[in-house]
């Protein structure tokens, strides 16, 4: 019978242990909240760790494997999700250990070749998309979709959401949820709604967890760096093209052209050729530009972060620029300067 | 007359490993929601439900979102962690 123990962060010899029992599977220990191994004469045989509602690093010595290690390790990473108030949770993993994980009572998101994403808890996908359904009114003509982080809304994006509304007669954005940007879910999300509120052709949607951002995908289980873009987006857009545009009844995604990130570049023409194959069209705009500048969300960071707030400003809806004079908006602006 | 007893915060009881069940609760939405998963379901799967069913109204409580995977428990079993379940849930 095996027990699983938390590691201490503090004790500088446990963390050489599991980096050292991580190493052999040429994985990079990147100090998770939570780690729990099982041990044998105190020695590391199997663990598991959890960063934020992501679980991760599941591996188990070969000589161990097929005596429950990883259930126990599991239950003890979901105590701890549960007793930190986290109810739901993903696991990415590789498509080999698909059957481990649904033994677990884990819910398959979808697979692909290369990475499997899993959820447990209380949320999940069905959950969500009938939400959304119930969000959005019955289809009528032609229906596309955006996806957009808006951090924070610029003329360029609301150019492109004109554009694409010229093309559809209804309108989905999808607002990316998870708060990695320096610019709250929240109020990115409300200078939307009130820069595009008389327009009925639009919803407006909160993305949820399943528009997975590179930020959350963890790339730990892929051996080559040069690999993981391709093996990330194929997730993303085969997430979004089976399941989502098709419970959605999605017609066409629209994107804004990338003339300057050379990784988003790569995303967008991969996420093209899958949405694509799957019969979703696709229309790409060109950026919007003002004097030559192609405007961006992070050109305007770089103008807040130099003090430059009327120029700044010309790049910007109204509701950006109302948010950014308010009381949270210039607790951002002194979260950008003072980095 | 069973004193209603409130559920409070999420809790957990129980494991995935066969022969247990794992029992998850939190708030619910005014009833009792069940969702079961298990290994026997299409056999047990509305008898387990019961059981589950049963010990929350005994236990008082009637306003609760359960997840339940099962590993073909015995009916104690099932029992004995719902309740711990609900002891876990009802602490602040």
């Amino acid at each position: 019978m095996f027990f699983s123990d938390e590691i201490n962060k503090s004790n500088d010899k446990e963390i050489k242990e599991i980096r050292d029992f991580l190493n052999k599977y040429d994985v990079i220990y990147d100090n998770p909240d939570k780690t729990f191994v099982i041990r044998d004469s105190g020695k590391i045989i199997a663990t598991g760790s959890a960063s934020g509602n992501i679980l991760k690093y599941f591996f188990s010595d070969e000589e161990y494997q097929g005596q429950g290690t990883m259930s126990i390790i599991y239950n003890s990473l979901l105590n701890y999700l549960i007793e930190s108030n986290i109810p739901s949770f993903f696991v990415f993993t590789t498509s080999c250990n698909k059957l481990i994980f649904e033994s677990l009572g884990l819910t398959e998101v979808y697979s692909t070749d290369r990475v499997a994403l899993f959820e447990g808890g209380f949320y999940n996908y069905s959950k969500w998309i009938k939400e959304v359904k119930s969000s959005i009114k019955d289809k009528e003509g032609k229906r596309g979709a955006m996806v957009v982080n808006c951090n924070p809304m610029t003329l360029g994006h609301k150019y492109v959401i004109e554009k694409a509304l010229e093309n559809v007669d209804e309108l989905l954005v999808f607002v990316v949820e998870e708060d990695q940007s320096i610019f709250p879910f929240i109020d990115r999300f409300n200078i939307l709604k009130n820069e595009l509120s008389n327009n009925d052709k639009i919803t407006l949607i909160k993305g949820g967890p399943y528009i997975i951002s590179q930020g959350t995908f963890p790339t730990y289980f892929i051996k080559r760096k040069d690999e993981m873009l391709d093996i990330y987006t194929k997730l993303d857009g085969s997430i979004f093209a089976d399941k989502i545009a098709k419970d959605l009844e999605i017609d066409i995604r629209f994107f804004g052209s990338e003339p300057t990130d050379v990784v988003t570049l790569a995303y967008n023409n991969s996420m093209k050729e899958i949405l694509r194959s799957r019969g979703i069209e696709v229309k790409i705009f060109e950026r919007k530009s003002l004097d030559d500048i192609v405007i961006s969300a992070s050109w305007v960071r770089k103008l807040i972060k130099e003090d430059r707030m009327e120029e700044a400003f010309g790049y910007l809806p109204n509701s950006t620029i109302e948010f950014l004079k308010s009381d949270k908006g210039s607790d951002v602006i002194k979260k950008i300067q003072g980095e | 007359m069973v004193t209603k007893v409130e559920i409070k915060k999420m809790a957990t009881a129980g494991s995935v490993e066969s022969n247990d069940i794992l029992i998850m609760i939190s708030k619910g939405e005014g009833n009792i929601h069940i969702e079961l998963e298990s290994v026997v379901e299409k056999q047990f799967g509305e008898d387990i439900k019961k059981v589950i069913h049963d010990t929350l109204i005994e236990e008082g409580v009637n306003d609760v979102k359960v997840i339940a995977k099962d590993k073909g428990a015995l009916d104690f079993t099932i029992k004995a962690r719902v309740k711990a379940c609900i002891k876990r849930g009802v602490e602040s």
